[in-house]
């Protein structure tokens, strides 16, 4: 309930900062792009610059840069959750079963005689196989029923590679051990895969921040917000959802083969209901609706699972604590949190260069409220919603329940 | 129906027949026949033909619970006809899916506002200029890069008033603004029939007058089939009026005409009927009787 009065002051506080800025003698359109435009950038910017200096910095540690690549694995996973849930609404509980898929086909092809090349092309064909039969059950369905089914799935394929052993080696799994390179750019050395899982999570982050932004991206937020409308617009839901479905489960594979060429080792324990829950966790924790956020949930959530799980035994449940808080304080999750502090740090910078009281009085109003603006605001709708159950706007009670129904899945799975 | 039984072929009605309106060398935009909907024992529309010709302005009108939502929903594909046929320029479409129809040419707008209230109006508008269009499915280049859309959009937006609201959020709209944003989302993809229903529900004497305005404004060769439930809106801006009751096609006619009507004035300004909902159940049957015996007998 709280987060929908919370948009609704935002949003007044919005139209009043434009008029603010109007009288203030700028095109509030023009202020309200640009520092939009430049807020935007920021967080990646600054998340993915991070990211590079301490993975170099890291990478003469190996255990060290392990966590960060498997940050960036989970990382891709987590986008396409993000992908289909924040900006389509439905949130997917079956994404670590094809995470498993890349995985397993990776390593499967390798034991059947493959090369480490063609196991990864046969593993990403697999995937891509599997997302677009299991994409035929999945997008006739909408809301809690979707979650569920996507958890079915997920879980068919953890009880496949549980019991067919003969294929997938049970419950010990399987160990690759020939990794792919190209001349002396081994895999197997800790730089060369460190800088490859970075390069294919750059790439993959582009795809998204992409796709979120053409027109498919924004026939999703469309569906999400309001899916007979978009019908009655001539879209045909069912086709966006299957393509959305696609690409959220092929990034999980792509995820899967990049995990296993990291860990040399994939087990039936990686398509678990758990990692599931982990993965929908990373989303909520670091945003929904925002495609870098999953990036900052996931380097909290990994951070929880190899590091503080060795001072603290009982993590999960500290783990708990801190996705509860989160969730009930700022439910923009980590992205939201950064949002509200670089509004905050927009503010003061205002204020200190003094341009006169009358200004510095728009400016609290104005400033924050049109870097927020009608685009921040977007994004934070979503998100919002995604995170407390029952908030939105009127008009479309499909979605809000797609959401409110998907975001309490994701919080009874951790 | 009675409706058809007595088709009065001449050009000017004087006397309400409750036939259908003369074509006059127009092809017929929509043509309901016999068109039925029933849910479990409840009829909500029941045998209603009607014939809408190209470019007309043509008003359902009726008492709360006459069955005119439902009879829209038969039209736009959110609900299968039980029995009858709908046709669009002489093609049935009885069967097909909202947004196969809207691929054939028809536009709706819905009687509780349905926009996008978590998207600007920008936003709103370039959805709806891309619902037709193959670049729906464009994943790697920004909608924004579409100039010729987005400067469509702006001039959709300006044309009726939103010009300076296109970044704002459509939830932040005024509920007049938010219909004429609806009316736009409808036109975005150039129907060839615009289905409005109650598209001046909830609005101030002030806004109905600037909805008026904008439907009396469209172009002459678009057919509008609009609900209304105030003659008032209807008046000036369509040309002939259907009246349901229960399900049923009670009469139709020149607007002016049903309006003197006698079955039009009871429904409007005595019966129990106007007041719709519980009261209407159970006599149902005894008040469609009525209302076919309205239509064959002026």
């Amino acid at each position: 309930m709280s987060a929908t009065d919370d948009l609704g002051t935002q949003s007044t506080t919005a139209s009043a900062g434009i008029e603010d800025l109007t009288e203030a003698g700028a095109s509030p359109e023009l202020l309200a792009s640009r520092l939009s435009r430049r807020e935007k950038l920021v967080g990646p910017i600054v998340g993915l610059a991070c990211l590079v200096v301490v993975g170099i910095l890291l990478t003469s540690g190996s255990y060290l840069s392990t966590i960060f690549e498997d940050i960036l694995i989970f990382s891709i996973a987590a986008m396409g959750i993000d992908f289909l849930g924040g900006y389509g609404g439905l949130i997917s509980l079956g994404q670590a079963g094809f995470l498993g898929a890349g995985a397993y086909g990776f390593a499967i092809s390798e034991q059947h005689g493959f090369g480490p090349w063609a196991a990864v092309g046969i593993s990403l064909a697999v995937v891509l196989g599997l997302s677009l039969v299991t994409g035929i059950v999945a997008v006739r369905v909408s809301g809690i029923t979707f979650v569920i089914v996507t958890l079915a799935v997920g879980q068919i394929f953890w009880g496949l590679c549980y019991q067919w052993t003969s294929l997938t080696g049970g419950d010990n799994g399987i160990t690759v051990f020939s990794l792919p390179s190209i001349g002396p750019w081994s895999l197997s050395s800790t730089m060369p895969l460190w800088i490859t899982t970075l390069i294919v999570f750059i790439v993959v982050l582009g795809l998204f921040l992409l796709m979120v932004r053409s027109p498919f991206g924004l026939s999703l937020k469309g569906m999400r917000n309001n899916e007979p409308r978009l019908r009655a617009l001539g879209y045909r839901t069912g086709q966006q959802r299957y393509i959305g479905w696609t690409i959220a489960t092929f990034a999980a594979g792509v995820a899967g083969v990049l995990y296993v060429i990291s860990n040399h080792l994939v087990s039936p324990a990686n398509l678990t209901f758990s990692q599931d829950g982990f993965l929908v966790l990373m989303v909520v924790l670091g945003g929904l609706g925002t495609i870098w956020g999953p990036v900052l949930g996931a380097l909290v959530v990994v951070m929880f699972q190899q590091e503080i799980s060795t001072y603290v035994s009982r993590w999960e449940t500290l783990m708990g604590v801190v996705f509860i808080a989160v969730v009930i304080f700022t439910p923009g999750g980590i992205a939201g949190i950064l949002r509200k502090a670089q509004s905050a740090a927009h503010r003061l910078l205002t204020r200190g260069e003094g341009r006169g009281p009358a200004l510095a009085a728009a400016g609290v109003g104005a400033v924050p409220a049109a870097g927020l603006g009608p685009h921040a605001h977007r994004d934070e709708g979503p998100t919002a919603s995604g995170a407390t159950p029952a908030v939105v706007v009127p008009a479309d009670e499909g979605a809000t329940a797609t959401d409110a129904d998907a975001t309490n899945a994701g919080r009874s799975s951790q | 129906m009675s409706a058809a039984e007595t088709s009065s072929g001449a050009g000017t009605v004087t006397e309400l027949t409750g036939g259908p309106p003369p074509l006059d060398g127009r092809a017929a935009a929509m043509e309901l026949e016999h068109l039925t909907c029933r849910f479990g024992l409840l009829t909500a529309v029941g045998d209603v033909s009607l014939v809408v010709p190209e470019g007309s302005r043509f008003g359902i009108i009726g008492p709360n619970g006459a069955g005119k939502t439902t009879l829209f929903n038969l039209l736009s594909g959110e609900l299968r006809p039980t029995e009858g046929t709908v046709k669009l320029f002489g093609q049935d479409i009885s069967r097909l899916s909202p947004p196969q129809r809207v691929r054939l040419g028809m536009g709706r707008t819905f009687q509780v506002v349905r926009v996008f209230s978590q998207l600007s109006v920008r936003e709103n508008l370039t959805l709806a200029l891309t619902g037709l269009a193959r670049s729906k499915f464009q994943l790697l280049r920004p909608w924004r890069m579409y100039r010729d859309r987005q400067a469509r959009a702006e001039e959709l937006a300006k044309s009726f008033g939103l010009g300076d609201r296109l970044e704002l959020l459509a939830g932040e709209l005024s509920h007049g603004e938010l219909r004429e944003l609806e009316v736009l989302l409808a036109l975005a993809g150039e129907p060839k029939v615009l289905l409005l229903d109650e598209p001046a529900a909830g609005l101030s004497p002030a806004e109905r007058v600037d909805i008026q305005d904008l439907l009396k404004r469209l172009p002459p060769e678009l057919t509008i089939v609009m609900i209304e439930h105030d003659m008032q809106v209807l008046r000036g801006v369509v040309d002939w009026v259907a009246v349901l009751d229960h399900g049923e096609l009670v009469t139709q006619g020149p607007t002016l005409d049903v309006q003197r009507h006698p079955r039009v004035r009871e429904l409007y300004l005595g019966s129990a009927a106007a007041h719709g909902g519980a009261a209407a159940q159970g006599s149902a049957a005894a008040q469609g009787a009525a209302g076919t015996d309205g239509g064959g007998q002026p």
